[in-house]
């Protein structure tokens, strides 16, 4: 039977003959889909980049300890394994925790007492991705050895200085009722981003750490060559820790644990709390109108196509008459209906596309290279071209089915 | 040589509509029309005679037949009550597309095709070529010039040509016609009339052509059905019979 390609090109010859219709049609499927695109690309770009930036932040997972203990290496090591742990590493006392001056001889700018903060390997100010340069996405390395740094953003701008850059740093002390100081030669192996920390600081590794309270307190530092007296044997006991959850999910029962362990701590969870809510009530707020949205589309896709399938009764009791089987009557509006699910998403992508360029440029400062304030994946666009292909055929395959139901007399007769 | 089989035959069928508290009902007692026959049915408007091309195109669902079966000249028989019956409107259409050419009181072409395709429209669907059909019954019907235009750019007259031109050119052996000339004027009403019959006999088909003015003395050869109104109260009944 020829009835098949006989009628896509009648459903064809009909679509373009009415080509004002059809481009109704088009253009309203274009009027609710494009904004329903950019809708769900604000909320998988904005939303989602907020919401991981909240649950990704180091400052909100981070775990602080009130005051000092000591504490020993089976501590640590007990802590550090927990699954709910991403980072944890000792801290020297504070008042040992700092640098007397940095200085900068290429251009004799200088810092005073930079405080240094212990880093290791999986440091989270390094790896969460916050690399103000897009081609080191990996972020600046973690420095090693007693002689490497990372300066904060705030550091590097006062001394002027840059990754790679050589610098002098000096610790005072005071010893049998003499001053004292150490100078030695250490390089900048990378500059944090902003965002990552506000003070004036560098991340050091901890044997440097190690180092320059163990001169503070008049001891020698053979490895640097510092003078003073012969180094204690036996274990090493900590101050203080830094210590960073894997998630903000885990940040209070990990402080509770903590807690319960004598250990008293600082961390963000009221602020945690509000921000949840706030983004669990932003999500609310979306979806309610992504729902309606969504509804909304079909509904208008599904009225306008059993619409014209009423209109095109008399069209199709007299293909019905000639002869033409019910999946014929089936397939033409159906036909016609992808017709203008496909050229209606399209010209909803035509919408949505320089939208949501327009919108990434706009908020292109205030976001990190690889987030975006409007963004729908391929798979996104496919979902929403299936849906409006899925709702368009069904619609008017139903509305065909009813019409095929009949008798070519009666659709030939009510005009 | 024996008689051929009659291409309908039809027995106790009837067609009820009902509405604005009245009723009206179509009987058709007995029906028999022979191949190559010509058969008017002559009528006022509304005394059914459109209800029963409808059931003879297979375009109408009867309500109640004894004996209700096509028989195209050559091919097997089909029993139209039990298609009917069974809800078999592919089949129906089948029969219908294959053998059956209707005129239109309305003209009933597609919009959105030229005169030509619509003329074509049948042949395609069978997949067969019509090859100089179409301009041939153009030329008979006068409207060669008109072949490429669309109907909304065709006068009334024209519009009834291509119809007819529709109906004949995939060489139905039934031709079925609504008041083929009710909407053209008197003087191309007779010159359309004789040509349809014309080119009906030319095909050797039979022909049902419903008319309420047309002088079947003037026709010769034609058969005209019995027919008569009863009124039953709210009842409205009409016959045909023949």
């Amino acid at each position: 039977m020829r009835a098949t390609p006989e009628i896509l090109r009648l459903a064809y010859r009909d679509f373009a003959h009415e080509q004002r219709i059809s481009l109704c049609f088009v253009l309203a499927l274009m009027a609710v889909l494009a904004p329903l695109l950019i809708l769900f690309g604000l909320k998988f770009g904005l939303v989602d980049t907020l919401a991981q930036r909240l649950v990704e932040s180091p400052v909100n997972r981070e775990i602080q300890p009130l005051g000092s203990r000591d504490y020993d290496q089976a501590w640590f090591d007990r802590i550090g394994a927990r699954p709910d742990v991403a980072f944890l590493i000792p801290n020297t006392r504070r008042i040992a925790a700092s640098l007397t001056r940095l200085l900068n001889t290429a251009n004799g700018q200088d810092l005073r007492v930079v405080s240094m903060i212990p880093t290791g390997a999986g440091e989270p100010l390094l790896t969460s991705g916050r690399s103000a340069a897009p081609a080191d996405a990996a972020g600046p390395a973690v420095p090693t050895g007693l002689t490497e740094l990372v300066l904060s953003a705030a550091a590097a701008r006062k001394l002027g200085a840059a990754a790679g850059d050589r610098l002098v740093a000096r610790v005072d002390r005071r010893r049998d009722e003499r001053d004292e100081n150490a100078v030695w030669e250490v390089t900048v192996t990378g500059v944090l981003p902003d965002a990552a920390m506000a003070e004036e600081a560098a991340l050091v590794p901890l044997p440097l750490l190690v180092a320059t309270e163990d001169y503070r307190d008049g001891l020698a530092v053979p490895a640097l060559g510092w003078e003073g007296a012969p180094v204690r044997g036996g274990p090493r006991e900590f101050a203080r820790f830094r210590l960073y959850a894997v998630s903000i999910y885990a940040v209070a029962g990990l402080a509770a644990d903590l807690a319960a362990d004598g250990v008293e701590v600082r961390t963000q969870v009221t602020e945690i709390a509000g921000m949840q809510a706030l983004d669990r009530n932003l999500s609310r707020v979306f979806w309610l109108i992504a729902m309606i949205g969504t509804l909304g589309f079909l509904a208008s896709l599904a009225a306008n196509l059993l619409a014209n399938v009423e209109r095109k009764r008399r069209e199709l009791a007299v293909v019905r008459l000639i002869g033409f089987p019910t999946r014929s009557l089936i397939l033409f509006p159906v036909a016609q209906a992808v017709l203008v699910a496909l050229l209606g998403a399209a010209a909803a992508l035509a919408v949505y596309l320089p939208v949501a360029t327009a919108l990434n440029t706009w908020f292109a400062d205030s976001l990190q290279n690889d987030e975006s304030i409007c963004r729908l994946l391929p798979t996104h666009l496919l979902i929403a071209l299936a849906a409006t292909l899925l709702g368009a055929a069904g619609s008017a395959a139903w509305a065909g089915w009813r019409a095929a139901r009949i008798e070519p007399a009666e659709g030939l007769r009510d005009v | 040589m024996a008689p051929s089989p009659p291409v309908y035959l039809c027995q106790g069928l009837t067609k009820c509509r009902a509405g604005g508290g009245t009723a009206f009902e179509l009987r058709v007692p007995e029906l028999r029309i022979a191949p190559g026959e010509v058969v008017v049915l002559r009528g006022a408007s509304g005394s059914g005679k459109s209800t029963l091309l409808d059931l003879l195109a297979l375009a109408l669902r009867p309500d109640q037949a004894g004996t209700f079966s096509f028989h195209p000249e050559h091919r097997t028989a089909a029993d139209l009550w039990r298609l009917w019956q069974r809800d078999d409107l592919d089949g129906l259409g089948q029969l219908r597309g294959t053998h059956i050419g209707y005129v239109l009181q309305t003209g009933g072409l597609l919009s959105f095709l030229t005169a030509r395709e619509n003329i074509a429209l049948s042949c395609r669907l069978l997949g067969r070529d019509p090859g100089g059909l179409i301009e041939r019954l153009a030329e008979r019907l006068n409207i060669s010039a008109q072949l490429d235009k669309r109907p909304g750019q065709l006068s009334v007259g024209e519009r009834q040509r291509v119809a007819i031109a529709r109906a004949l050119a995939h060489r139905p052996g039934v031709v079925l016609a609504d008041e083929p000339t009710a909407s053209v004027d008197p003087l191309n009403a007779a010159r359309i009339l004789d040509l349809f019959l014309d080119l009906v006999r030319q095909s050797g088909a039979c022909a049902v052509i419903a008319s309420h003015d047309w002088r079947p003395e003037r026709l010769p050869g034609v058969r005209v059905l019995e027919h008569r109104i009863e009124r039953d109260g709210d009842l409205t009944r009409s016959l045909f019979w023949g």
